[in-house]
């Protein structure tokens, strides 16, 4: 039998014969926190959604002997103890499609700006399973972020799921959102999350994107701070569901979950108050489940799925820079690898203030670009040697000429990885002065003279209709006219 | 003139000694020279013709080294036109690979947009096949039809089954409780009466009921029971097939 509703609507009619029926109704026992406990509904099933007499809405979270806990999705002032529930029989959905682009939406698709309504075509349910491991392709492709110690040292491929890790006030929003600003010509869309975010926040980050001409291929789905547990818990969810769409749809999408730390917290919450036991540091035991389910939807598609990906960037904050906790430790060991941010590096001025020594990409630098590949190279490795060489210049020791110059180089590339906030910066950039760094040709260069050196870097790549498609020579020669132009200007 | 053989002697002596001196310091020299030009001419006669003869040697080489290059030329023609051929072959496969993925991704997602399309077209058609249908059965709606549908409750709340009789007569037993009949035309005394006698049986006790009319049934009944709903009214026979409500058949 074919699966279309039309079908299944004969099928129904074939069958169908007026007659008595019987449905069950559901009663508020209690409402408090988010939560109603609701005596009654004896078919319900797990994450079902329940209409309530006022005209609330409720979804189905703890199924016990006696009664059904809900979390609220929507709650009326109306809402009191003995309101009638009514099972739906059916999941939560979110509208998705191109209208969302440029909004700001929450978990369940009402618009929080003020550009009024959405027309939604297409709904599609918050959960759902993720792609099969045969409808899925390698990643293989780069997506920029704008960064320049991201692009060259730990990159990130179309499809991957990297972590942003550190703690409060490092850096690691205005990293995703450098990463989002990045996309605004590249035909990737965006979705952003924010998660228990401060309303102040949440503008900022409208703002932000508003001011870069990055809103028009974003959408944000915003659970604030002040908004019910129930939204908050879902909201990666609809996020991923919105992202989810337009991948299969064969767009490249990225996704920033910011943060799932906030998220693992009003799971908890919402955990706690349906009296589920909890467990390692109060956290339920499903918090693995839940997170490696939402972050394993992330992926690329195989042509034959129609070869949309959907990158994530999940954030997780830590405290003390303790990353060995219950929840970094989880998401650590679910994603492809990790940008750790250090408060020390950030107190020293280093921004964004990245731990090149902590962080990782598994699987990136198969979908790095050969020749940003090739000119990176051993760089990493020589940026950790110059890191634990340095230190040795703190007692004062006398060094050999050869060490020296190693000290020098690396200082003079710690100086070139410093980058302001939101200035994502093109891969042509990034090729011209790896190439540089590479020819030595900062080498005689005073420490301060670099970003001066840079900018003039960045403003002839402006001018330049060279790619990073071309060889490394073709790089060295351009590259080098510019310096002494510069050196005799 | 006297002959004078002293004289005639001495200038014998003298021409003798005249030819020696000849013999010895000019002619004799004037030899050698002579024979060492010769020497010299047939030397450099001599290397001359090595020398042509590496010249002729030099030129065969050459002239075999040409063919040979020619020849190597050839090949390396030959071997590069074969390894442009390869590349030429591996591109055009890697880029027919690229359109065939392309073209099958495209495919795959056409089909997707038009199941899309066919079943936000299905969902339309059945919600304007029932805000049809209900605009007509409100015309339609009459307490002749009332009283049909009211004839088709009685009937099947007699012949419920023995486990939605256990389901209501569990559903009864809670204290305070409260039972609401809804129907879309009021219902006289009568059938009032016959409904509560029905529902104190099933119960075993008297229960109150609370009768109320709401015309957005369009035609028939909702009975509240505790915790479950008897429908037997119209507008929740459109919700039944549009799929918004949950149900079991009570007659089965």
């Amino acid at each position: 039998m074919s699966n279309s509703l039309f079908d299944r609507q004969a099928d129904w009619l074939a069958r169908y014969q007026y007659g008595l029926r019987l449905s069950e109704q559901g009663n508020v026992v209690s409402i408090g926190d988010g939560i109603a406990w609701i005596s009654g509904l004896p078919s319900a099933r797990m994450e079902d959604v329940v209409h309530l007499e006022d005209g609330s809405r409720a979804l189905v979270f703890h199924l016990a002997r006696d009664r059904v806990g809900a979390i609220l999705l929507r709650q009326t002032s109306q809402l009191t103890a003995g309101t009638a529930v009514f099972l739906t029989g059916k999941r939560l959905s979110i509208g998705v499609g191109r209208a969302l682009l440029g909004r700001v939406i929450d978990p369940l698709g009402i618009p929080l700006d003020d550009a009024g309504p959405i027309q939604f075509d297409i709904y599609r349910l918050l959960d759902v399973r993720s792609p099969p491991i045969i409808a899925r392709d390698f990643v293989a492709q780069p997506l920029y972020t704008g960064n320049k110690i991201i692009d060259t040292m730990i990159p990130v491929g179309k499809g991957q799921r990297q972590l942003i890790i550190g703690d409060n006030g490092t850096g690691k929003s205005s990293l995703a959102i450098d990463a989002v600003i990045n996309q605004r010509d590249k035909n990737v869309y965006c979705v952003y999350v924010l998660i228990g975010q401060k309303r102040s926040t949440v503008v900022n980050t409208i703002e932000i994107l508003r001011r870069n001409q990055a809103l028009s291929n974003t959408v944000l789905v915003v659970a604030e701070a002040n908004a019910m547990p129930g939204l908050k818990y879902l909201a990666p969810f609809a996020g991923c569901a919105v992202a989810e769409a337009w991948m299969a749809e064969g767009y490249d999408t990225l996704v920033v979950y910011d943060d799932l730390s906030t998220h693992a917290r009003s799971y908890r919450e919402l955990s706690l108050l349906l009296r589920r036991p909890p467990g390692r540091e109060a956290y339920p035991g499903d918090i693995f489940f839940l997170h490696s389910r939402l972050l394993e939807r992330s992926t690329r598609l195989s042509s034959k799925q129609g070869g949309g990906s959907m990158t994530a960037l999940p954030i997780i904050e830590t405290e003390q820079g303790e990353i060995a906790s219950y929840i970094p430790t989880n998401l650590i060991s679910i994603t492809d690898g990790q940008i750790y941010l250090d408060q020390q590096l950030f107190a020293r001025g280093f921004l964004p203030a990245i731990d090149v020594t902590r962080s990782v990409s598994r699987i990136g630098g198969n979908a790095q670009h050969p020749n940003i590949k090739k000119e990176a190279g051993r760089m990493k490795l020589d940026y950790l040697q110059f890191l634990e060489l340095e230190v040795f210049t703190r007692f004062g020791s006398r060094l050999e000429p050869t060490m020296e110059a190693r000290i020098r180089r690396g200082q003079i590339l710690r100086e070139i990885l410093k980058q302001e906030l939101l200035t994502p910066l093109t891969i042509e950039f990034q090729m011209a002065w790896l190439v540089a760094y590479n020819e030595g040709m900062f080498d005689h260069l005073e420490l301060d003279q670099i970003k001066p050196c840079l900018q003039y870097l960045q403003e002839q790549i402006a001018r330049t209709r060279l790619s990073i498609e071309e060889g490394h020579e073709q790089w060295r020669i351009l590259v080098r006219t510019w310096l002494n132009e510069m050196g005799r200007a | 003139m006297t002959f004078d053989w002293t004289t005639f002697i001495l200038e014998i002596i003298n021409f003798l000694a005249l030819v020696w001196i000849l013999k010895h310091f000019l002619y004799q020299p004037i030899l050698d020279i002579i024979a060492r030009r010769r020497a010299g001419i047939e030397k450099t006669l001599t290397d001359a013709q090595q020398i042509k003869a590496e010249a002729d040697e030099l030129k065969q080489q050459h002239e075999k080294f040409l063919a040979e290059w020619e020849q190597e030329k050839e090949r390396a023609q030959a071997r590069l036109m074969a390894e442009l051929a390869a590349m030429r072959e591996n591109k055009l496969a890697e880029l027919n690979d690229k359109i065939n993925e392309e073209a099958e991704r495209r495919k795959v997602l056409d089909e997707r947009a038009k199941r899309e399309f066919e079943r936000r077209m299905e969902e339309q058609g059945i919600a304007q096949g029932i805000a049809f249908t209900t605009k007509l059965l409100f015309r339609l709606a009459s307490p002749e039809l009332e009283a049909a549908l009211y004839a088709l409750l009685l009937e099947d709340l007699h012949g419920l089954s023995k486990e939605n009789k256990r389901v209501i007569t569990e559903a009864t037993v809670v204290p305070e409780l409260q039972i609401k009949i809804q129907s879309a035309f009021p219902l006289d005394e009568n059938k009032q009466n016959e409904l509560t006698r029905y529902l104190s049986d099933v119960a075993g006790r008297m229960l109150p009921i609370e009768f109320q009319v709401n015309s957005d049934l369009i035609a028939g009944f909702q009975i509240v029971i505790g915790s479950w709903i008897l429908h037997a009214n119209l507008r929740d026979e459109l919700k039944f097939f549009s799929g918004s409500l949950q149900h079991a058949t009570a007659g089965s």
